[in-house]
């Protein structure tokens, strides 16, 4: 089988793909911080499992994000016509699907928590020889996690829009938000300091509800993708990239009438057009010509197949 | 929910909302400024001044029960944490288990008896640090579930004793 054409990106944008991959980096490094830390005092809190469970899973798109940065090179071959975009998407449907089950998975904890009245105990811990209530500490490491996603999230944005990385602008958003889940935490924990049993549970809850908000998002996004919905901005917006095509092969001189139909495969755009001519003489040059000016139209624009019919 | 407030930027705060969030801030401080933490069903306020109700279980030679109440090195940190919050010790002999169900319903307010970390109680009660040790046996002493406040004043005694013992 005869695979389709190598793929690169226009390059001006590799130095902005090297500073995604470096925000990308960074976002690991600083999630596994987090995790680390919320582990070592979560104790009893719900509300703290239910943030960590959230921070682990943030660990999907940066990860896709770099596996696909990896596989894109990969040319597609004879096993694989289409070449490897699509395992991007398929990592990520697993990671949606894993969020949105954790999250209920929490939710009905914590309301079970609530029904059953349970009551978090946190007791006293040890720390450089002082002795302090650990609700202290586990406010002090929620609140060291809400800073590094805010600020990566917002760093991810313009990358993302430029790239037109649906991974990578997934990412952005789920860090913005992250900061929701720290305060929501947080206010468990003061909760429990002034006595309200139900504030660690209430809290616990309340992230679920954001986590299942972010796994239904993706999962909505990912699902998209896979079949092949028509091609959307990084905002899910209908791109204007269709109709720019068919007008630009519409401007030729040989053609009489033009449509085209687009799929998105991960960076890219890909799909047939089909031309009625008014002669089919010199077809060669003709195709030449048209694949030109289809692929002038935005680097996006990738492996256009075409369908000719003379009037 | 989180992505709507996310791009509408601040939500405007209407005046209804204004006025909820300004009663749940004045009702946090007023309770912030009382001990911290605080017990959901005050267990420490109830013992201080008063009687600590004690359900003991005899575990020699940590906890023995002698001619005039307890003995043994569980029943000197009982009584030492009784002192610093003003109480009285009200001995209440027994088997562990029904100590340990009567805490679970905060019908008692310390259950004492050679409980280890390691026990199956853990979860369901609210263990405290470990007082002492034994080989691999890490000793605790148990209070009501979700009493923050009565367990950080238990630990507190516990880790001071530490403290004294090994200078």
């Amino acid at each position: 089988m005869r695979a389709r054409p190598e793929y690169d990106l226009p390059g001006e944008l590799d130095p902005v793909e090297a500073r995604a991959k470096r925000l990308e980096w960074a976002t690991i490094f600083f999630m596994l911080t987090i995790v680390v830390v919320i582990y070592f005092t979560m104790g009893s809190s719900q509300a703290m499992k239910a943030a960590w469970i959230e921070d682990m899973l943030s660990f999907v798109p940066p990860i896709a994000f770099l596996v696909s940065a990896r596989w894109k090179d990969r040319p597609a071959d004879e096993g694989f016509p289409y070449g490897y975009h699509r395992s991007v998407s398929i990592a990520f449907l697993a990671g949606a699907v894993a969020l949105t089950i954790f999250g209920v998975f929490i939710l009905i904890d914590s309301i079970l928590g609530l029904v059953r009245q349970e009551h978090p105990t946190i007791g006293t811990s040890v720390v450089f020889g002082h002795q302090l209530w650990a609700g202290w500490l586990m406010i002090a490491v929620l609140a060291y996690s809400a800073i590094p996603p805010l600020v990566l999230g917002h760093m991810k944005l313009e990358p993302a829009r430029a790239l037109h990385d649906k991974t990578l602008k997934a990412d952005s958003d789920m860090n913005r938000a992250d900061w929701l889940t720290a305060g929501a935490g947080i206010v468990g924990i003061l909760g429990i300091g002034i006595g309200w049993w139900w504030a660690d549970a209430a809290a616990a809850g309340i992230i679920s509800i954001a986590i299942v908000n972010d796994g239904l998002t993706n999962l909505r996004r990912v699902v998209s993708d896979l079949m092949d919905q028509e091609p959307t901005t990084v905002e899910g917006e209908r791109s204007d990239v269709p109709e720019r095509l068919r007008q630009a092969l519409n401007e030729l001189s040989w053609v009489r009438d033009v449509d085209v139909r687009l799929r998105e495969e991960g960076h890219v755009f890909a799909g047939e057009a089909f031309l009625v001519v008014t002669s089919t003489d010199n077809l060669r040059g003709k195709l030449e010509e048209a694949r030109r000016a289809a692929y002038g139209v935005d680097w996006r624009v990738r492996d256009i197949v075409f369908e000719v019919d003379a009037v | 929910m989180v992505r709507e407030i996310d791009s509408a930027g601040s939500p405007a705060a209407t005046p209804t909302r204004r006025r909820v969030i300004t009663v749940l801030l004045a009702a946090f401080t007023l309770q912030a400024c009382a001990p911290w933490p605080r017990d959901p069903e005050r267990t420490l306020d109830e013992s201080t001044g008063g009687t600590l109700r004690v359900g003991a279980s005899e575990a020699p030679p940590l906890l023995t029960r002698g001619d005039s109440g307890a003995a043994g090195p569980e029943a000197a940190l009982v009584e030492a944490f009784a002192r610093s919050i003003d109480a009285r010790v009200e001995w209440r002999w027994g088997a562990l288990d029904a100590h340990l169900e009567a805490l679970e319903r905060y019908e008692l307010d310390l259950v004492a008896g050679g409980l280890s970390a390691g026990s199956p109680w853990k979860g369901r009660v609210a263990f405290t640090r470990p007082w002492r040790q034994q080989g691999e046996t890490h000793h605790v002493l148990a209070v009501p579930p979700g009493e923050n406040g009565m367990l950080v004043a238990v630990e507190r005694v516990i880790e001071s004793r530490k403290a004294g013992e090994a200078r």
